[in-house]
C-alpha cells in the first residue's frame, strides 16, 4: 500500500531543514510515496528545490513517488519559474 | 583594522544611531497622526545613508538588510505602498534589528542575522502584495506602469537574464522567485528557464542552501541601468548576467565556461528551451565588447549613488565626556583659588585688588554656568525612548495606553540622564504593566478604554522633577502594607502615612503583583530604582489615589559638580547649605532659646520643626549671643536649621566624601574654603525627614514613640 504525506501550512526557508527530515523519514520507509501539497499555504524555492531533491531521491533509491494536487501557492512558484521542467506534479488528489 | 579605520567606524556607528533615532520617532509620530512626504523622505534618508555607509564598510550583512527596508521606504514615498499601523509596526521592528545588527558590529560580537530573516521575509511579502496592483495600476510614473501599457510597447527591449544566485541567498531570507516577481513589475518575463543541476544527491542535500539558477528572457522598457538595479543587492554573492537578447549569443560561451561543474549541459537545454541557439555561442561577435562597457559603466556607476554626501552638518559638535569633565574639575579648583584670591584682597585691604578679583570671580561665574550648561542636556532625550517603549509594552499585554509627555526641554546634568534611563524605564513599566488596568477592569470603574501616562519634567526650587503618573487603579495600601507586614518590613501595630506605606515597595524583594509577567519582576526590582536615584541624590516619592491613579516623583538635584552654597557657623565649625534649598532666614526669637524642649517654631501661622545644628552634631560649643534660623525646604516639607551666625552665599565645588564617611546620613559632601579650611555640605532632605520624623513621633503613642527613637537618627 502506498504511503500518504500531507504538508500543510508554510513551506518555506524557515520550515525547510524540519521539513528534509520529514521527507527522509517518509523516503526511509521505502514504499510508493505520494505528497499531497494542497494544503501548502505558503510556498517558496526553498521548499521547490526541497521537492526536486525529494523527486531526485525517490528515483535514485528506488522509491515510487509522486506529488499531487498543488495549492495556489505551489502552482503560481512553478509558474513563476518554469519549475515544471523540473517538478513532475500530478493534479488529481491522492 | 587600522586606527583610522576604527575612528570612522564609530563615526558610523554615531552618526547611525542618530539617524536611527530619527527614523523611530519618525515611525511613532507617523503612527498618530497622518504621513507628510518629509517624513517619508526623511525615513528613507535614514535607511539609504546607513545602508551607503555600511557598504564603505563593506558591512555586508547591514547592506543587506538596510536595503531591503530601502527598498519598502522607496516604495512608500511613491505611494505605491501606504503606511498603516502595521507596516509602521514592522518597519519599527526592521530599525530595532538594524540597531541590534549595529550594537553587534560596536561590541564586535557575531551579527543576529537570523532574526532578520523573519523581518526580511515580513518586508518581501509587502512588497509582493502591492506588486501586481503596481503593474496594473494606472497611477504613478513608474517604469512598471509604463511597461505595462501597450502603447509604449514598441521602446520595449528584450534582455537575457542569467541569474546564478548564490548559495547563502536562502539563508539571507532572500527568495529568488521575489526577484522574478519584482522582474514582472517591471516587464514581462517572455520565457524562463530553471536550471537545477548543481542540486546534489542524497545525504550532499542542504534544504537551507540555494541551487536554483534561472535563465529568462525578459521584454520591457528598461535599461541595462534599472535591470541591474533590481539585482543591486544580491550581486556581490550571485553572478548575474544581462545582456541584450540580440547580444545573448556572443556571451553564451563566456556563461558556459563560468558555470559550475556539471551544470553546462543542463544550461545548453535551458537556453534552447529560452529559444536561444547554441551554435550561435561560438559564432563571433563584434558587439560584445560594448556591452561589458555597459555592464562596467552601471557597475561604476552604483558605488557613487552609496556614497551620496550626508545631510548638512549639524549643529552639534560631539565631545569626549571625560574631556569635559576635566574642564568642569578645572573650572572647580578655579572657583576656590579665585574665593582664596577675593578673601587675600580684602584682608590686604586693598581696593583696586579687590576690585579686580571681584571682576575675575565674575568672569568665573560665566564660565562656569556656561561649561555646566554643555552638560546639560533635555531631558527629552530619555522621554523620546518611552513613547516606542509604551507602544510595544501596551501592544504585548493587550491595553490601550496613550503617553503624554511635557517637560521634555528641562535641562538635565548630562550624567544624571544616563543613569535615569533605567530607573525611569521600571517606573513606566511598572505603571504599564500595574498602574493601568485592563480595558474591561477601566470600563467598570467608569473610565475610558484608553489608558493614559504622563511623563513630565520641571524645575522646582534648584531641583529636577520627573513625574511618572498614571490613570490606573493606584497603589493599594491595604495590601501594601499586608504584605510588608507579613514580611517583617514594619511591625503588624504600626501607625504609618500613607507615603511611608507607598514608600514600602521600595523595599527589596517587594512585589504585590499578584501574577509575575515577563515585564515586571525581572531582576531590577523598585529597590534598584530607588537606589539609583539616591546615588544621584536624589528622591522619589509617590502620590496614589484609589481608582484615580499614582504618580511617581523623582526629584534629583540640578547637577552633581558645583552648586550655589549658603555659609552658616556654628561654633568653630562651617557647614554649607545648598542654596536651592533655602527659603528664608530669620533670628531665633529669645523666647524660644530657652524652650528646648519643644523645637517647634510658629511661623506665620505654621508649624515648623526646628533642628539646633550643634546638638545634632555634638558640636560642644556654647550657643552664640544670637542665634538664627534659616529655613530650607526639600519638596513639601520644611525645616529650620538653628544656626549661629550666617556667613552668606559662597560657590561651592562639592568634594565627595571618602568611603567612610558614605553612611553619614546627615552630610551629603565636603569643600574647600578660600581660607583653606574644609567645610560639610549638609544633606538637606534627611535633615528635613530627621526633623519632620522627630516632630510627628511625638504626638505619636508614647509605645511607638520609644520605639521609633532608639531606631531613628
Amino acid at each position: 500500500m502506498s504511503h500518504c504525506l500531507s504538508l500543510s501550512g508554510e513551506a518555506t526557508i524557515f520550515q525547510a531543514a524540519e521539513l528534509h527530515h520529514t521527507l527522509l523519514d517518509a523516503l526511509a520507509q521505502a514504499q510508493p510515496l505520494r505528497v499531497d501539497l494542497s494544503a501548502i499555504t505558503e510556498f517558496d524555492c526553498a521548499a521547490a528545490q526541497l521537492l526536486i531533491w525529494l523527486q531526485r531521491e525517490g528515483r535514485r533509491l528506488g522509491v515510487p513517488l509522486a506529488l499531487c494536487a498543488p495549492g495556489a501557492p505551489v502552482r503560481e512558484l512553478i509558474a513563476l519559474l518554469g519549475l515544471d521542467t523540473e517538478l513532475d506534479v500530478e493534479e488529481e488528489r491522492a | 583594522m587600522t586606527l583610522d579605520m576604527e575612528l570612522a567606524l564609530q563615526t558610523f556607528f554615531e552618526e547611525s544611531n542618530d539617524l536611527l533615532g530619527e527614523m523611530e520617532q519618525i515611525l511613532l509620530e507617523v503612527e498618530a497622526e497622518t504621513t507628510t512626504p518629509e517624513q517619508l523622505n526623511a525615513l528613507f534618508r535614514a535607511m539609504h545613508t546607513i545602508k551607503g555607509s555600511a557598504g564603505l564598510f563593506a558591512l555586508d550583512d547591514v547592506v543587506r538588510f538596510t536595503h531591503q527596508v530601502e527598498n519598502a521606504l522607496d516604495r512608500l514615498r511613491d505611494g505605491s505602498l501606504r503606511l498603516d499601523e502595521d507596516l509602521a509596526g514592522l518597519l519599527l521592528r526592521c530599525h530595532d534589528h538594524v540597531k541590534s545588527l549595529l550594537d553587534a558590529l560596536a561590541a564586535k560580537d557575531t551579527l543576529p542575522i537570523a532574526a532578520g530573516l523573519p523581518l526580511l521575509a515580513e518586508l518581501s511579502a509587502r512588497l509582493d502584495a502591492v506588486a501586481p496592483g503596481h503593474g496594473d495600476g494606472a497611477a504613478g510614473p513608474t517604469v512598471a506602469s509604463d511597461a505595462a501599457a501597450p502603447a509604449s510597447g514598441q521602446t520595449a527591449s528584450s534582455w537575457l537574464l542569467s541569474l546564478r544566485f548564490g548559495p547563502d541567498l536562502l539563508r539571507n531570507g532572500m527568495d529568488p522567485a521575489s526577484f522574478i516577481r519584482y522582474l514582472h513589475t517591471m516587464g514581462r518575463v517572455v520565457a524562463i528557464a530553471p536550471v537545477t543541476a548543481t542540486l546534489p544527491a542524497g545525504a550532499d542535500f542542504n534544504p537551507e542552501t540555494n541551487y536554483l539558477r534561472l535563465e529568462l528572457v525578459f521584454e520591457g522598457t528598461v535599461d541595462a541601468g534599472a535591470l541591474w538595479d533590481a539585482f543591486e543587492f544580491v550581486r556581490e554573492d550571485s553572478r548575474i548576467h544581462i545582456c541584450p537578447l540580440a547580444e545573448a549569443p556572443a556571451q553564451l560561451a563566456g556563461l558556459l565556461a563560468e558555470a559550475e561543474p556539471g551544470e553546462a549541459e543542463a544550461l545548453l537545454a535551458a537556453w534552447l528551451r529560452l529559444g536561444l541557439s547554441p551554435q550561435a555561442a561560438h559564432a563571433p561577435e563584434p558587439a560584445a565588447a560594448p556591452v561589458t562597457a555597459v555592464h562596467d559603466a552601471v557597475k561604476t556607476a552604483a558605488p557613487p549613488e552609496a556614497r551620496q554626501p550626508r545631510p548638512p552638518e549639524s549643529k552639534f559638535i560631539k565631545v569626549e565626556a571625560g574631556k569635559l569633565d576635566k574642564l568642569i574639575n578645572l573650572i572647580g579648583e578655579l572657583v576656590i583659588a579665585g574665593a582664596a584670591a577675593n578673601l587675600m584682597a580684602r584682608r590686604a585691604d586693598q581696593t583696586p585688588l579687590v576690585e579686580a578679583t571681584l571682576t575675575i570671580s565674575n568672569l568665573i561665574e560665566q564660565i562656569r554656568a556656561g561649561t555646566l550648561s554643555m552638560r546639560m542636556i533635555q531631558i527629552g532625550e530619555i522621554f523620546n525612548r518611552f513613547p516606542r517603549v509604551v507602544r510595544d509594552v501596551s501592544h504585548e499585554l493587550g491595553k490601550d495606553i496613550q503617553l503624554t509627555i511635557s517637560g521634555a526641554d528641562t535641562e538635565l546634568d548630562k550624567s544624571m540622564v544616563d543613569k535615569l534611563g533605567d530607573p525611569l524605564m521600571h517606573i513606566v513599566r511598572n505603571a504599564i504593566d500595574h498602574g493601568i488596568e485592563d480595558s474591561a477592569q477601566r470600563r467598570a470603574a467608569g473610565k475610558p478604554d484608553e489608558g493614559t501616562i504622563w511623563l513630565n519634567a520641571y524645575h522646582e526650587s534648584g531641583s529636577v522633577v520627573i513625574e511618572v503618573a498614571d490613570d490606573g487603579a493606584g497603589l493599594r495600601r491595604e495590601r501594601i502594607l499586608a504584605k510588608a507586614i507579613e514580611r517583617n518590613l514594619v511591625a503588624a501595630d504600626a501607625a504609618l502615612s500613607d507615603q511611608d506605606i507607598f514608600k514600602l515597595i521600595f523595599e527589596p524583594g517587594f512585589s504585590t503583583a499578584e501574577h509575575v509577567t515577563n515585564l515586571s519582576g525581572r531582576g531590577v526590582g523598585m529597590d534598584v530604582v530607588r537606589k539609583s536615584i539616591e546615588q544621584l541624590r536624589g528622591s522619589v516619592e509617590i502620590d496614589s489615589e484609589p481608582q484615580l491613579g499614582s504618580t511617581f516623583r523623582i526629584r534629583l538635584p540640578l547637577t552633581l559638580a558645583i552648586i550655589d552654597g549658603f555659609l552658616v557657623q556654628n561654633g568653630d565649625a562651617t557647614f554649607v547649605v545648598p542654596l536651592e534649598a533655602v527659603i528664608e532666614c530669620i533670628e531665633l526669637p529669645p523666647a524660644q532659646r530657652q524652650d528646648n524642649g519643644h523645637d517647634c517654631l510658629n511661623l506665620r501661622g505654621e508649624i515648623l520643626p526646628l533642628l539646633h545644628l550643634s546638638t545634632f552634631f555634638e558640636l560642644g560649643a556654647a550657643p552664640g549671643k544670637r542665634q538664627n534660623v534659616v529655613v530650607v525646604r526639600f519638596g513639601d516639607s520644611k525645616a529650620g536649621l538653628v544656626v549661629d551666625e550666617l556667613l552668606g552665599e559662597y560657590q561651592t565645588v562639592i568634594k565627595p566624601l571618602g568611603s567612610l564617611f558614605r553612611h553619614l546620613k546627615a552630610i551629603s559632601g565636603s569643600t574647600i574654603l578660600g581660607t583653606g579650611e574644609v567645610a560639610l555640605i549638609l544633606d538637606i532632605p534627611s535633615l528635613i525627614h530627621y526633623a519632620t520624623r522627630k516632630e510627628s513621633e511625638r504626638y505619636s503613642l508614647e509605645s511607638e514613640w520609644g520605639k521609633r527613637s532608639r531606631s531613628g537618627g
